[in-house]
């Protein structure tokens, strides 16, 4: 140890380089946890996607419709599938519901049979107005914003948390 | 019993071995000139963790590497703070390696028994041109690709294999979607692997051989532990070299130009600064002497860097004695110093021409080649428009795009008067660059 060397010397300059450290560390972690965390957290604003003409659908008898949506994910623009069940009632008004499974995510189907949906996964079953009649579907079945133009029909395609008694955005 | 004693056990001597390292005497006491390996480490550390980063939204394909490297700068959170990070830190670093060596040399601490310390150095710092060579491609934009055509076109200058070389740096003919996958995996994989393997090598040596120190060892009185006098010279060092970057980040964001047009002839490629001196040389050695620029003075450097050691085998370390190697690192210096202020102030060579990118934005943003085609690509009912810079004159492309019935009777063209004063000459500024 050279002479001129003290015990409060070296923790002082121990101290200054934990606190440079610390400094730069944390100039690091703001824009790269930010960098990481933000952009996940994005909510897409949906738009209306045409889902087309309707006018063959039944009273009270569900039907599947395939219909494209623009999505923009990041940088990449693209046209996506996606299929909703609309069901007519018999005042002529429309219900519109998310596919998927408000359990865990599962697609069901429609039973003409036995008049319910029902899914295969976890074995919920749905009413034709959404309502859960069993399984252990947390929540009713989730209906999407819909509206008629000119014959067609339109559909905001949004997603929803899975597994929770609310419908909240996903 | 305390982590610290648990650890210690645990890790059977390793923390005593440590220790000793730390303790280690620093000849002739701390200093800030000693720090420069330090920030290198550093340096090399930030551009890895910013490049872990990039790569999350990035993607090696024509088809998307612009598109990301666009989300990246404007959208993406901070964004342009990682890739100015990035960028910047590519910049800083080439002038930290080249002040690390410079002192090496000048402290003639390259010498015996510290050869291959210098050898290692030398790679590291090839490997560092490597990365700066091989990133710029990856975002794919005009200066990415003019840049990597002539970068690789240097290379295939070397006599009897350049043919060969070019063909392996692209993956094929020409610069393209396989050149783009070749490259970012050399950046991404083979040189940082290669790197780390290296800096390894070199710290190892450092630990065994201990630290240069000053040239004149005689006259040493004072030694300072390497923890903590020389750290914290060295966290400051790193702490200001953090902070430029970060303001560099922020007040000259890393650029991106348009998108990669390999049709567009206009565009005057340029390098980063730090390929200047090879972008100038080349100014100065044509035709049959241009392999001398290309290819003999930059393997003659590298081959002296390499051997320099084994060259120069005086144990004199004192720079006011060794007026030979000093005059030759001032004259390299000086070059690569001149060659570089002369690239920035000379204007771009070849004949000055307008740049017809807007002109090419509009051709395709108005769907022009759904009718017209030019090389064969693009619509059949209207006639082509390759060499339509030779058949019309621009008054009367302005005309004609105004109302294309009245230049040329029977013509089904839709007019374009909806176009701006200036969209139309951007429009035929492009028309007229098709010869």
């Amino acid at each position: 140890m050279p002479e001129n060397y003290s015990d409060s010397r070296r923790k002082f300059l121990g101290y200054a380089i934990g606190g440079i450290a610390g400094a730069i560390t944390i100039g690091y972690a703001i824009p790269l946890a930010s960098y990481l965390v933000k952009p996940s957290l994005a909510k897409s604003e949906e738009q209306w996607s045409l889902v087309g003409d309707i006018s063959g659908l039944g009273t009270d008898q569900p039907k599947s419709f395939t219909f494209l949506s623009n999505v923009k994910l990041g940088w990449v623009e693209e046209k996506v599938e996606h299929d909703v069940w609309v069901v007519k009632k018999p005042d002529g008004t429309l219900t519109v519901f998310s596919p998927v499974c408000p359990h865990l995510g599962c697609g069901y189907r429609w039973n003409e049979q036995s008049g319910r949906f029902e899914c295969p996964c976890h074995a919920s079953v749905f009413s034709l107005d959404g309502k859960v009649l069993g399984g252990p579907a947390p929540r009713p079945l989730d209906t999407l914003p819909a509206k008629m133009e000119d014959g067609n029909l339109y559909v905001k395609y949004e997603k929803f948390r899975l597994g929770i008694a609310t419908k909240v955005e996903a | 019993m305390s982590i610290g004693e648990w650890l210690e056990t645990r890790a059977g001597g390793a923390g005593e071995v440590a220790r000793d390292l730390l303790r280690k005497p620093i000849l002739g006491g701390a200093s800030y000139i000693f720090s420069l390996g330090a920030l290198n480490l550093f340096l090399f550390i930030n551009q890895l963790v910013t490049g872990m980063f990039l790569m999350m939204y990035y993607v090696p394909s024509p088809d998307h590497a612009y598109g990301a490297v666009q989300f990246i700068q404007k959208e993406a959170t901070f964004g342009y703070v990682v890739r100015g990070l990035h960028f910047w830190g590519a910049s800083v670093m080439i002038v930290s390696l080249m002040l690390h060596a410079s002192r090496v040399f000048i402290f003639g601490a390259y010498k015996k028994p510290r050869e291959l310390m210098w050898v290692s150095g030398t790679i590291l710092l090839f490997l560092v041109f490597g990365f700066a060579f091989t990133g710029y491609l990856l975002p794919w934009d005009q200066k990415a690709y003019w840049a990597t055509v002539v970068g690789t076109n240097v290379a295939g200058t070397a006599p009897v294999a350049g043919g060969l070389v070019v063909r392996i740096l692209r993956g094929g003919s020409d610069v393209s979607a396989l050149t783009l996958t070749r490259f970012f995996t050399i950046h991404t994989q083979i040189l940082p692997w290669t790197l780390a393997l290296v800096a390894g090598v070199h710290l190892t040596l450092l630990q065994f051989l201990g630290h240069g120190g000053p040239w004149d060892l005689a006259k040493v009185r004072k030694a300072d532990p390497f923890y903590p006098d020389q750290v914290f010279k060295d966290m400051v060092l790193i702490f200001f070299a953090f902070a430029l970057m970060l303001a560099l980040a922020n007040a000259f964001p890393a650029k991106l130009e348009a998108l990669a047009d390999p049709t567009d002839h206009s565009y005057n490629p340029r390098p980063e600064w730090y390929f200047y001196f090879l972008f100038q040389l080349l100014h100065y050695t044509e035709g049959k002497y241009e392999v001398v620029g290309t290819f003999l003075i930059p393997n003659i450097f590298v081959a002296a860097m390499l051997l320099l050691p084994f060259i120069d085998k005086s144990p004199e370390r004192d720079p006011k004695k060794r007026p030979k190697a000093i005059a030759a690192w001032g004259l390299v210096a000086t070059g690569y110093m001149a060659l570089t202020v002369l690239a920035v102030v000379s204007p771009s060579g070849g004949v000055a021409q307008k740049p017809v990118t807007e002109g090419r934005k509009l051709y395709i943003s108005l769907g022009c080649a759904s009718c017209h085609s030019i090389n064969g690509v693009g619509g059949k009912v209207a006639p082509p428009l390759d060499k339509v810079g030779t058949r019309r004159d621009r008054a009367w492309l302005i005309a004609h795009f105004r109302d294309p019935q009245k230049m040329t009777p029977g013509s089904i063209m839709p007019k374009y008067d909806q176009l701006s004063q200036q969209q139309l000459e951007e429009l035929t500024d492009y028309m007229l660059s098709l010869k």
